[in-house]
């Protein structure tokens, strides 16, 4: 019976991190930046 | 003071310094060596472009942020890559960089002043760093660095990155630069009167909009805009408002109603700049003697000479990413299955025991395993770039790839397929134009990769009888190059088509520097590699692990509690037999093998296989053949062991006599053999043909940054290999060959 449990937790963590991978919300990493690209800016009013 | 030492004062800002520079004039290396192994390196956000960055400890106790743009020969160029260059340089965001370092070729320095001359013009800090200021003075190039530093305001060091001269001079230039903080006196670029009414036009609509602050910063973006834009608006940049482009297209269109050439006029009118520059602070001798890199290139770039250098030097590449990093993989092999065999001795049998041992385990093992390839393949394309015979090689067969719309530079990434595709997708990065790196990431998996061989030795060894022969050559081996020869074909037709249908674009033209032969610096080599090794382990190998214990799932449940129990009932019945300990060994290991067997069609992936069989049939296939296709997905060479586990035999591999006795004796349900010899042809021909290969699927959707491409070459790469097998295999019962 742990084994199924191991079983479960193993492959469920692999579909959860595939799920969230390629259909999850992109998450980008916080690099520390100096300068942005000018297709992030907003126009300032 | 020490190279790390802590910044001024306890809230002092970090200040920015970009490095830019032309490609091949050492910047990577000044950057190696003036951050040393501090480097940080990341992607561009939306773009595969590296971006490196590290802290830098000055001689003032100041520390500053070095980041290493891409290599770019002027601010105008036509790449998302350079469209990132000029953003970083015009400073849009929160911060703009407090000093430029330009690196500059020495001996090339014409090319180098005239990014210097653009970069200037932004009005920031600049600090020169004339590199390899020793070939200069071999080549007897004298260049007078006060009267440059007079004539462009900005401080000159000569360097020799390589060696690492210049560099103290060179840091203490960035703290008196960063310090001051003065901009730089552009020489002053004439204009004519209607160019000075066009760009004051863009500048004027740059403020008004508020995309640009200060008036130098708008027209630097102004003339980058009217070099850089296309008309058609096919360019791959990137945030650009429409009515600018609008307002860049009129003012193109009255120019050309009016005779003149935008880029003439810009660019000629810097040129001049520069040639002034030149004539007033550089001196060189009047006929260059011709270098004995001329000499060799005269034999490199021969279209005879040329090519044979070329095939003898491919053939090293690929000999060696195939034979040298057989060691390598076989540590790791041999290291996976020793934690197999580990995990197996100290878990009881069960699922969990199967799932480390044959998911988790062997899934590190197949990203692991790719380990040595990638290295070899990045050690051999920087050795060949930095030694500068990459340049020439691409020159030599770009005539070739030219004629199927692919670039030169893509015959490296094309013959490392032939080996592993993962690191070959990856090595597309050395393609600057993003069209031309998908074309090439699109079509690289069907060269017939190392993975494929397995595959192919047990086909030929099971349908074709040992001593059979095509003319003198025999059966096996006339099979097997046909599939390579085959697999060739496919890529480059496949290349034509896309080329000329979804990735519809100009047949690119080569248009590359030769830079001199150089020896490379090992350390920037190898830490290349290390950061790509790194790349593929954290990005694409995760997702191929998860893969794989997926797929384990998928063929190892549902489980028949009706099939365990008979074979339970079985092992008992021999057991209680009076058997030798061999004989008892194998008739359990025999029921065993049957149980998996079983096992494996009860579960979702057997199901799938029986499901998927009149979808095969056509081309020779049952559902055992589509079982081992579907577990090819995680990598071609399971597919073997998937066939051993479903036609029951344990170990199996491509040279294991009884799996081969079994597929020659195995039958469709009406009692005809299945593995024919043509039905062996059509397994070869869709294993060409297929994406097979997850992993492959996974980094060609990391490099390409959407799901939509990989999903693009699954898709036609099935359909193709469909039809392909389809063809062998009913034009050949047609015929009655084979059968």
């Amino acid at each position: 019976m742990w084994q199924d449990a191991g079983v479960t937790l193993i492959v469920g963590s692999a579909v959860y991190y595939l799920a969230r991978k390629f259909f999850g919300p992109s998450r980008r990493k916080r690099v520390p930046t100096s300068f942005v690209p000018l297709s992030s800016l907003k126009r300032r009013r | 003071m020490s190279a790390i030492a802590l910044a001024r004062g306890p809230v002092a800002r970090q200040a920015l310094v970009l490095v830019a520079g032309n490609p091949n004039s050492g910047k990577s290396t000044l950057f190696n060596a003036l951050s040393g192994a501090r480097t940080r390196v990341a992607n561009y956000p939306g773009v595969t472009i590296d971006r490196r960055s590290a802290t830098v400890a000055l001689p003032d106790g100041r520390s500053v942020e070095l980041t290493d743009l891409p290599g770019t020969y002027s601010l105008s160029a036509r790449s998302r890559e350079e469209q990132i260059a000029v953003e970083s340089l015009l400073g849009r965001g929160p911060r703009r960089p407090d000093a430029i370092l330009v690196v500059a070729d020495a001996t090339s320095l014409a090319r180098g002043l005239y990014l210097t001359l653009e970069i200037l013009e932004i009005g920031r800090p600049v600090v020169i760093a004339l590199n390899m200021a020793d070939e200069a003075d071999r080549d007897g190039i004298a260049i007078d660095t006060e009267r440059l530093e007079h004539l462009t305001g900005a401080r000159v060091v000569r360097t020799v990155a390589s060696r690492g001269t210049g560099l103290e001079a060179l840091r203490t230039a960035l703290a008196s630069a960063i310090e001051q903080g003065t901009a730089p006196l552009a020489p002053a670029v004439e204009r004519t009167p209607d160019m000075a009414a066009d760009l004051a036009e863009l500048e004027a609509e740059i403020l008004s909009d508020r995309l640009m602050d200060r008036p130098e910063d708008a027209r630097v973006w102004a003339q980058w805009l009217l070099l850089s834009l296309d008309h058609e608006a096919t360019d791959e940049f990137t945030g650009i408002p429409a009515s600018l482009r609008q307002t860049v297209q009129r003012i193109h269109h009255r120019a050309a109603e009016a005779g003149r050439n935008l880029d003439l006029e810009i660019i000629s009118a810097r040129y001049r700049v520069v040639d002034a520059l030149m004539a007033s602070v550089c001196r060189a001798p009047e006929t260059p003697r011709r270098s004995w890199t001329d000499r060799v290139d005269a034999v490199l770039t021969h279209r005879i000479g040329g090519a044979l250098a070329f095939a003898a030097v491919m053939m090293v590449v690929f000999q060696a990413l195939f034979s040298w990093s057989e060691p390598a993989i076989a540590v790791i092999e041999d290291t996976m299955a020793a934690a197999q065999s580990a995990v197996s001795g100290v878990l009881p049998p069960g699922p969990l025991n199967s799932l480390l041992v044959d998911g988790v385990i062997a899934g590190v093992g197949n990203v692991v395993v790719f380990v040595p390839q990638i290295a070899l393949l990045f050690l051999f394309i920087g050795l060949l770039e930095d030694l500068g015979y990459l340049a020439r090689a691409a020159f030599v067969i770009d005539r070739v790839m030219r004629a199927v719309g692919l670039h030169g530079r893509a015959f490296v990434p094309m013959l490392s397929g032939f080996s592993c595709a993962v690191p070959a997708v990856m090595a597309t990065r050395t393609l600057e134009n993003r069209t031309d790196r998908l074309l090439t990431m699109l079509v690289l998996p069907l060269t017939s990769c190392s993975a494929r061989l397995p595959v192919y030795v047990l086909v030929t060894a099971t349908v074709f009888a040992p001593g059979s022969r095509v003319g003198l050559l025999s059966a096996g081996a006339v099979a097997l190059f046909s599939m390579y020869a085959l697999s060739v074909v496919a890529a480059l037709t496949a290349a034509a088509v896309l080329r000329r249908t979804v990735l519809k674009g100009p047949v690119p033209t080569l248009m590359l520097e030769l830079p001199p032969y150089r020896l490379p610096v090992m350390s920037v080599l190898l830490r290349g590699v290390w950061q790509r090794v790194r790349t593929f382990l954290v990005d694409a190998g995760t997702v191929i692990l998860a893969l794989t214990i997926v797929l384990w799932a998928l063929l190892s449940y549902p489980k028949s509690a009706d099939i365990a129990e008979q074979a339970g009932r079985d092992r008992a019945v021999v057991s209680s037999m009076s058997l030798p300990g061999d004989a008892r060994a194998a008739r359990l290991a025999e029921i065993d093998s049957h149980a998996s067997g079983a096992q494996l069609r009860y579960s979702v992936a057997g199901r799938l296989g029986r499901m998927m069989e009149p979808v095969i049939a056509p081309l020779g296939f049952d559902w055992r053949i589509g079982v081992g296709i579907l577990g090819a997905f995680a990598a071609r060479e399971v597919f073997v062991g998937t066939l051993g586990i479903v036609f029951d035999i344990s170990n199996a591999d491509e040279t294991n006599e009884p799996l081969r006795e079994v597929l020659r004796a195995a039958t469709w349900p009406d009692g005809s053999p299945l593995m024919t010899p043509l039905a062996g042809v059509s397994l070869m021909v869709f294993f060409v043909l297929a994406c097979q290969c997850m992993s492959t699927v996974a980094v060609v959707r990391r490099e390409s940054g959407t799901w939509r491409w990989p999903l693009f070459m699954v898709a036609y790469m099935t359909v193709l290999a469909y039809a392909g097998s389809l063809t062998v295999y009913q034009v050949g019962r047609a015929f009655g060959w084979g059968l």
